[in-house]
């Protein structure tokens, strides 16, 4: 009796950490499913504002990782005005990230400091990288439960940064077979809420079992604007080196 | 006629009751609508050019909170200020908040251009104070915000399109929840609108009664009856009853008009009964024998007629406003006409019914012998107008000759800023900002086209050197200003190019992508739509009277003349001025409607086109005088001053109508000229002074109004009924006596 009444307190205070076992390895898996460094791809952005007025936009996108730190480059393509503007954002974890910016128009270089806002902005064209390409200690994950979506039954999990005092978070809707990232709820500061949605999966050609989602639509349930993401080309480019992430070429 | 209603008496008292109960049942429909652009059809052109900026830029509608402190830059009051604008982000229904926090200041880093948050933190010593004031003034995007003199700093909240100004209350809700030192207060035009809709409800819920408590003191003054209080009393509730019913069931809202609706009803719909209850007084003094159905049929037999033909020309009058081009002020003059047509029928027909119930108030003798304050007064008339008749019309001449002089310096203004006085909320916030930060009231120059050609821009950046001059401007900004600013992010202050527009198209559209980028698409589409096509110039006005405006848009569209790129002006700022024209329209409009229906019925009446005339007189002269009093006191036409002359008219051409009627009764008798004048004067001049008093009563109480142009408006209304009075029981009687006309004889 008394070794079952053991077995039933141990087995109800692992329960907790069991769940947690469980919510941070479904999102481990589902992270690391994902193809989110040292590769170049081009991307069409067909951006909806306020007004139902659209914009489109179209990027060249090179992202690698040098030890801690993450370099992304994109490189607009259209609007032709726009043609050569070249944004490259260094995330470095031990001191605070920079974004330089390259106008070719005056030959001019500008950095700014990577706050969350500008990184936000910056980098939209990925919003599946906020949290998965973190570390999964740096983050508190908890399964809420399951949730259907096309009939097929989704793990939802909710993330937080451990170091965010601002109250943003997001939820997963992971493929309870493939363990693919289907769905994020993403909430800000002020509690607005996004909705990406990610389909159309390619495997990456030489990285078994890792994927790509080459359609995204992201919508701000707030004011409405919609973004319309698709990756129109994909390469691994496990080659690239920190050089190519330098802006060249100034007019003056 | 008078047999019928007596042997059918309890039908129509039950009918009346039945009708005022039905109507009371539509009353929770009733909804308020304070929204002044309301008021102003959908068609005129600002509005539509309104909807096209709003379909264009979004939502302009801006609210500002403001705290306000000896010295705001301090580490409580920019904290209170910061967690304020976080707050108030997260309330539903605000698209987003600007602040001095949003601001960046520009730095040089490693010899690169680097840009940080102004406030990267807030200092907490007097000394950092002051160097902060310093940086303040140095960046055009933090001192904004700002007073020059450091006493006021602020937020705006831009309102989505589709939000109701109540969401003011959320607004006050969070702001309770940031207590401090500083004093908190809102402006704007959402706080406008919701400002006015709270103070129409508690207008009513004040004027009202009031109104109600003096008409009852005055008529007991008057008829020293309660019958005499009575019987008028529950004819204009009713009336009042079914006119709120009425506009339920149309499915109108209450608007600021509205306000004037009772009022007027109790003021005009009162008169039909007083003067059945004078008579039915006269007649139980002069004839005690009568019992209560004989003189109920008497008084019946004697006044249905100047009584409806004075109801018909009131209706008249008050319909004049259907000409009216503002829907609201249309409105009020139907459900006016209505509720005085009610009472009209009410005192014809449920008044004779209901007082035939009662027994007649016999006058003791002392009373009969004993002459009122009023009779002394119309005793002195009398005299005047048989002595002086002459001398009477030339004053009154030479007063109208002043009067006109007043007129050329009569002013229109509807600005809704000036509804409030000083030293309410409104006022004082809308003081502040006009003072301090430039104005909340907002009007822009639409550019279509290349607008990021180098060519536009730099017209631009002119046009809003020019514009500034300008003493109603508060700001003015434009993309060009923008385009300045962020080319400070590229170039040091040293280098050609820093601080100016470039000349290459190319790099005007590279600045702003990457500004985009940086996440500030929401500071780019104040002035540009999403794909650079549309671009405005914003104006911010920090008097925006109707001559200030006008003379504003006189240099505008000298300026822009020429300019294949600008397509309109339009504002907020200017729906006021096109309104204004509306009620000066309006006004001349209803004025010559209201005029004519009185010249023909009256013309009508007496068979006489000369009636006419001299019924018009005493109206003309109080016009005049009412005008010519507002352009000498400084008293502008505004919506709610505008409706005071065919108010007037409507009410005042009943006192001539109840003189002429009367006195032509008296010539019937064989009096002559001058006798029948003092005759007339000492019976119906009764009922016309105790008449012209209660419509002042009624009137009276809008004086304590929350509205200035309310308060003004009760002011003129009780010159206007003045002069209306004097004019019809002095300079009428005088020209009769002078002219004799053919029409008041008996034929």
């Amino acid at each position: 009796m008394i070794r079952y009444t053991f077995f039933i307190l141990l087995l109800t205070l692992s329960f907790p950490s069991f769940g947690q076992d469980n919510a941070e390895t479904i999102f481990k898996k589902a992270s690391e499913k994902l193809f989110l460094t040292n590769m170049e791809m081009t991307i069409n952005i067909k951006e909806t504002g306020k007004n139902k007025q659209v914009k489109e936009k179209t990027f060249h996108v090179l992202m690698a990782k040098f030890g801690m730190v993450e370099k992304t480059k994109t490189v607009i393509q259209k609007p032709i005005r726009a043609e050569g503007v070249t944004i490259v954002i260094t995330k470095n974890p031990k001191k605070s990230g920079l974004i330089e910016i390259f106008t070719p128009a005056n030959g001019k270089i500008r950095k700014l400091k990577a706050t969350p806002q500008n990184m936000d902005r910056v980098g939209a064209s990925s919003p599946i990288s906020n949290y998965t390409s973190m570390d999964t200690n740096e983050l508190y994950v908890k399964l809420i439960g399951k949730q259907q979506l096309d009939d097929k039954p989704n793990y939802l999990i909710m993330v937080t940064e451990k170091k965010d005092t601002t109250g943003s978070k997001a939820e997963f809707l992971i493929d309870e077979k493939s363990f693919r990232i289907l769905q994020i709820v993403s909430y800000d500061s002020s509690g607005n809420k996004s909705i990406s949605n990610l389909s159309d999966f390619q495997d990456i050609s030489g990285y078994k079992g890792k994927v790509y989602p080459m359609h995204i639509v992201t919508k701000s349930m707030k004011d409405g604007e919609e973004k319309d993401i698709k990756v129109l080309s994909l390469t691994p480019r496990p080659d690239v080196k920190e050089e190519d992430f330098k802006i060249l070429s100034a007019k003056n | 006629m008078q047999d019928k209603i007596i042997n059918y008496r309890l039908p129509i008292v039950v009918s009346a009751i039945v009708i005022t109960v039905l109507s009371l049942f539509a009353f929770p429909r009733l909804k308020v609508n304070a929204t002044v652009d309301d008021y102003v059809p959908n068609s005129i052109q600002n509005k539509v050019h309104l909807k096209q900026l709003d379909s264009i830029f979004g939502g302009n509608k801006m609210i500002m909170v403001m705290l306000q402190k000896e010295d705001v830059v301090n580490a409580a009051t920019l904290n209170r200020l910061s967690g304020l604008a976080k707050d108030l982000g997260k309330i539903k229904g605000i698209d987003r908040v600007i602040s001095p926090f949003d601001a960046q200041e520009p730095s040089i880093e490693d010899g690169v251009m680097s840009v940080h948050p102004f406030f990267n933190h807030i200092p907490d010593n007097p000394v950092a104070n002051d160097s902060l004031k310093n940086r303040i003034v140095a960046n055009n995007l933090t001192s904004r915000f700002f007073s020059e003199d450091f006493s006021l700093v602020s937020l705006v909240l831009v309102k989505n399109t589709q939000t109701p100004d109540k969401i003011i209350e959320d607004i006050k809700l969070v702001i309770q929840k940031h207590p401090g030192t500083e004093e908190v207060l809102i402006g704007g035009m959402p706080f406008i609108g919701y400002s006015i809709a709270g103070n129409i409800q508690s207008d009513l819920m004040i004027l009202l009664p009031i109104a109600m408590i003096l008409m009852i003191g005055m008529l007991y003054f008057s008829f020293k009856e309660w019958k005499g209080v009575f019987m008028p009393f529950v004819i204009v509730a009713m009336s009042i009853i079914l006119s709120f019913g009425l506009m339920a069931f149309f499915g109108w809202q209450i608007s600021l008009f509205s306000i004037l609706m009772p009022i007027m009803i109790i003021a005009i719909g009162n008169d039909y009964s007083i003067h059945l209850i004078a008579r039915y007084q006269e007649l139980a003094r002069e004839d005690e024998t009568l019992s209560m159905k004989q003189i109920c049929r008497q008084i019946y037999k004697d006044l249905n007629r100047p009584i409806l033909i004075a109801g018909l020309t009131t209706i008249s009058g008050v319909l004049g406003l259907l000409t009216h081009t503002m829907v609201p002020a249309a409105q009020l003059g139907v459900l006016t006409a209505i509720g005085i047509g009610f009472a009209l029928v009410l005192s014809l027909w449920f008044l004779p019914a209901i007082l035939s119930y009662f027994k007649p108030k016999r006058t003791i003798k002392h009373e009969k012998t004993k002459k009122s304050f009023i009779n002394r007064i119309l005793n002195l008339f009398g005299r005047w107008i048989t002595v002086y008749p002459k001398q009477l019309v030339l004053i009154s001449a030479f007063i109208t000759a002043i009067s006109i002089v007043g007129i050329f310096f009569l002013r229109v203004d509807t600005n809704v800023e000036s509804y409030f006085s000083g030293k309410s909320e409104v006022g004082r916030s809308t003081r502040l900002i006009n003072e301090k930060l430039g104005g909340s009231k907002f009007i822009s120059i639409l550019f279509s086209g290349d607008v990021l050609s180098p060519e536009v821009l730099k017209r631009m950046e002119y046009y809003e050197k020019e514009i500034l001059k300008d003493p109603a401007v508060g700001h003015v900004s434009s993309p060009a200003t923008m385009i300045k600013e962020l080319s400070k992010g590229f170039y040091t202050p040293d280098e050609k190019g820093y601080n100016q527009i470039p000349d290459d198209a190319g790099e005007i559209y590279q600045l702003l992508e990457v500004f985009s980028l940086g996440g500030n698409e929401d500071a780019i589409s104040q002035f540009m739509d999403y794909n650079y096509e549309n671009a405005r110039l914003m104006i911010s006005l920090k008097d925006g009277s109707n001559s200030a405006v006008k003379h504003l848009l006189k240099t505008i569209n000298a300026l822009t003349k020429d300019d294949s790129n600008v397509q309109f002006t339009a504002g907020a700022g200017l729906n006021e001025i096109e309104l204004a024209d509306m009620v000066v329209s309006g006004q001349i409009k209803s004025l010559i409607f209201a005029m004519a229906v009185i010249f023909i019925l009256l013309s009508f009446v007496f068979r006489s086109p000369k009636a006419g005339l001299l019924s018009s007189l005493p109206l003309s002269i109080a016009i005049l005088v009412l005008f010519g009093l507002m352009g000498l006191l400084g008293i502008a036409v505004d919506i709610a001053t505008a409706l005071t002359s065919s108010i007037m008219i409507g009410v005042g051409v009943d006192y001539t109508i109840h003189f002429l009627w009367h006195f032509k009764e008296e010539r019937a008798k064989g009096f002559c000229h001058k006798e029948a004048v003092l005759s007339t004067l000492e019976t119906s001049g009764r009922g016309i002074v105790i008449n012209a008093v209660s419509v002042i009563v009624g009137f009276l109480p809008l004086v304590l109004s929350s509205f200035t142009p309310l308060k003004f408006f009760g002011a003129l209304v009780v010159i206007s009924i003045t002069t209306c009075l004097i004019s019809s029981l002095l300079i009428v009687p005088a020209i009769v006596i002078l002219t004799k006309p053919q029409f008041l004889e008996k034929k």
